[in-house]
């Protein structure tokens, strides 16, 4: 398969995107949001090396991901809100320190 | 002797009663009134008097049965290798004649007090370490053996440091306080030493001290490799620097000028009935360690006739009428080590006796002078008090030519009986005696001038007197007739009081000679001597030439304005050298003092920098571990996320290339 080669490149570059949005950002919100890009590059991934193979393994494991990727962003989303109701704000260093307090 | 045990009155209640006074009014401090703080010392004082009173009684009945001693154990306090002692009380001669004065001079300075305090600042701390104070003294003289006696030589110490300081608003009296403090203790170190030292080689029990007349001298002791003579001589020294310390004796004499920092009462007590004494009763005590050794006994010999020397020309040119009297009480005291030293032990307790009276007679009636006049203490600000204050003036006069030796008083018999020991007893010689009997005229001198510059001629200032009450003027009437009359108690056939210590010091003491023109011919001497020095003082310090400014009589400027160290008011180079005391202030300053301030400066440098900067390097290295992991622990998820992936990325890395094949 032509494709498979470059879509694997693209889900490296999408999973270290997610991983420095992950590292640096400081809102609760965009951390979540770059958890679900490296979630759907590790997607890509296995549809991409499944291709590769030429076996379906990797699409139907896909397919387990997408709900438990649905589940964590009910959860994440409703900690966020929780969070904002407690302390007003979404910054998680200032989170931090006010929790450390 | 012992078993007389169940008629003894106990002597426990000697020192018990001020100490018990003291406790109450420590315990209650705080909801007594200042006053009622006065009178339970002075009622616990009078009470321990009369008892001290009534044992010496009993005790001179059973004498005369046979009994040596009353000997009260109550229990056994130290059990440790050649460290026995017991706490117990001992009344024999020597202790039942120390315990009168210390509680029956020790009470009219008490009542004396409750007049000079009244309106002063912590009269409930004042009284209680007074009390304090007599009770310490009393456990020193009492005690059964040395090592509980050092309680009471201790108790002392601390009484009078915290009596020495008691207006310690004022600096230079925490540093008075605190100088007599370190002077004694210096001294109290090698009084510890021999009293170590003599438990090691025989005993230190007061009943036993007979058994080292019994041993052998040239036995040479295992542990120290010394003869049993030397070693007596060694704690024998070791003992005089206690006593040096203790009765402000040179070369340790520094610290009692300045306990002048202390209310006038307790400058009295200390001097006549506690504390100085101390040193007097330390060596009648262990007499026959200090007889056994000729050389022992000169040494303390020449220090006493010293110390006696010194005093005196200190004296003749101080301008605070308490500094002339310390220095006059170092001067007394040096006369009492004279007579212990040529082994007249019981004129040596004589004069004890006698300076007892008088000395605490001008003490208080100093202070009834500091007291009439708010405070000043020149003597050159004084004058013409004689009109004043009639009554302190006739006392002071009794005090004073006791002090002087004048023929018939107290001072004469017992400066005479010391003179004439000094010159014929077989330790004594002829250079003693002259020393001696310089140091008596200067004395002579120095009391006229007392007398002369303070009571009589013109007033020198503005009085607003302020008289003394009754409680202030008794205690000094009964003084008086102490220090006038008390001297004929040492007249043979009437009261001889050598005759009553002989059998306490049996053969050790050296006899003068009895030869009776000899002894009138020297007590003629000294008589003429004393009134010779008077009347010259008179002369020196008559009142016209103290209005013309003349010769030494007065200082060129107010002494009291110029630091002491370098003190110099009067024209002449000796007198300024006299009145800064030899200079010995200078020179423990120069030799102990600064250095001493040079080293600590040193050391704290080195702990400052040196040690602390050993643990301070351990805190540092602490520290970096402690901020290494709180980076860890920060709550930034973000890094927690970086430190997962770089975990995760390195596992998968060592994997790679060094895991086992097939992933």
């Amino acid at each position: 398969m032509p494709f498979a080669e470059p879509a694997l490149v693209v889900a490296t570059i999408l999973f270290f995107i997610g991983v420095t949005g992950v590292i640096v950002r400081r809102n609760l919100l965009f951390v979540l949001m770059s958890m679900e890009v490296m979630l759907n590059a590790a997607g890509l991934a296995f549809v991409a090396g499944s291709a590769l193979h030429g076996e379906p393994d990797g699409q139907i494991f896909f397919l387990f991901i997408l709900p438990v990727a649905a589940a964590e962003v009910a959860i994440g989303l409703a900690l966020a809100v929780l969070i904002y109701r407690k302390f007003q704000t979404l910054d998680l260093w200032s989170i931090a320190d006010a929790a450390g307090e | 002797m012992d078993t007389m045990t169940s008629i003894y009155p106990s002597l426990w209640l000697i020192p018990g009663l001020p100490a018990l006074a003291a406790l109450l009014i420590f315990i209650f401090s705080g909801s007594i009134r200042p006053r009622s703080a006065g009178w339970i010392a002075t009622t616990g004082v009078a009470m321990s008097f009369l008892w001290a009173i009534f044992s010496f009684i009993v005790y001179n009945n059973a004498t005369s049965k046979g009994a040596v001693f009353f000997h009260q154990i109550g229990w056994k306090w130290l059990d440790a290798g050649f460290v026995q002692a017991n706490a117990g009380l001992l009344l024999d001669r020597v202790s039942g004649i120390f315990a009168l004065v210390i509680t029956g001079v020790g009470f009219l300075i008490h009542l004396f007090s409750t007049s000079y305090m009244e309106n002063e600042e912590g009269q409930r701390r004042y009284f209680g370490f007074l009390s304090l104070f007599v009770a310490s003294m009393l456990i020193l003289v009492l005690a059964d053996n040395a090592f509980f006696m050092l309680i009471g030589w201790e108790g002392v110490g601390a009484c009078s440091f915290a009596l020495i300081g008691h207006h310690y608003e004022k600096r230079e009296n925490v540093a008075a306080a605190l100088k007599a403090f370190f002077v004694t203790r210096f001294g109290d170190v090698f009084l510890i030493l021999g009293v170590l030292l003599l438990a090691m080689i025989g005993t230190v029990d007061f009943t036993r001290l007979e058994t080292f007349g019994l041993a052998d001298l040239n036995i040479v002791h295992p542990v120290f490799n010394l003869t049993f003579g030397q070693l007596l001589v060694i704690a024998g020294l070791l003992l005089l620097g206690g006593a040096a310390g203790k009765s402000a004796q040179l070369p340790l004499q520094t610290w009692l000028p300045d306990a002048m920092a202390g209310p006038t009462p307790v400058s009295a007590l200390i001097h006549a009935a506690t504390m100085v004494t101390a040193g007097v009763y330390l060596i009648a005590r262990f007499h026959i360690v200090f007889a056994l050794s000729p050389e022992l006994m000169m040494v303390v010999a020449v220090i006493g006739v010293l110390t006696a020397f010194y005093g005196a020309t200190c004296a003749i040119v101080q301008t605070d009428i308490k500094r002339i009297l310390a220095f006059s009480t170092i001067s007394q005291i040096g006369f009492m080590m004279l007579a212990l030293g040529v082994g007249a032990f019981s004129i040596g307790l004589f004069h004890f006796f006698t300076h007892a009276f008088f000395k605490a007679l001008l003490f208080l009636a100093a202070g009834s002078v500091i007291h009439a006049l708010h405070g000043e203490q020149n003597i050159f600000k004084m004058g013409g008090l004689r009109k004043e204050l009639p009554g302190v003036f006739l006392a002071t006069v009794a005090g004073t030519i006791a002090l002087a030796g004048i023929p018939l008083t107290s001072g004469f018999f017992s400066k005479d009986a010391i003179l004439w020991s000094a010159l014929t007893s077989d330790r004594g010689n002829i250079l003693l005696y002259g020393v001696g009997l310089t140091t008596a005229v200067l004395t002579a001198i120095y009391s006229a001038r007392l007398i002369y510059v303070v009571f009589l001629g013109a007033p020198r200032a503005d009085y607003h007197l302020h008289a003394p009450s009754p409680r202030q003027t008794w205690p000094l009437y009964i003084l008086a007739v102490f220090a006038l009359f008390a001297g004929f108690l040492n007249v043979p056939g009437l009261l001889h009081w050598e005759h009553y210590f002989q059998p306490h010091f049996k053969g050790w003491a050296s006899e003068p000679s009895h030869n009776l023109t000899g002894e009138i011919i020297a007590a003629a001497v000294s008589a003429v001597l004393a009134v010779a020095g008077w009347f010259v003082g008179s002369v020196l310090f008559s009142p016209k030439r103290m209005v013309e400014g003349r010769i030494i009589p007065e200082p060129a400027m107010d002494p009291m304005a110029i630091r002491i160290e370098t003190a110099s008011p009067y024209r002449f180079g000796v007198a300024n050298f006299l009145y800064r005391a030899w200079d010995f202030d200078h020179l423990y300053a120069t030799l102990v003092t600064r250095p001493y301030r040079k080293i600590s400066k040193v050391l704290s440098w080195t702990d400052e920098y040196l040690v602390d900067g050993i643990y301070e390097a351990g805190s540092v290295i602490l520290q970096l571990f402690h901020g290494f992991f709180v980076t860890l622990q920060n709550g930034r998820v973000g890094r927690y996320a970086a430190v997962m992936l770089f975990g995760a990325a390195l596992i998968a890395l060592l994997l790679t290339f060094f895991g086992s094949g097939n992933l």
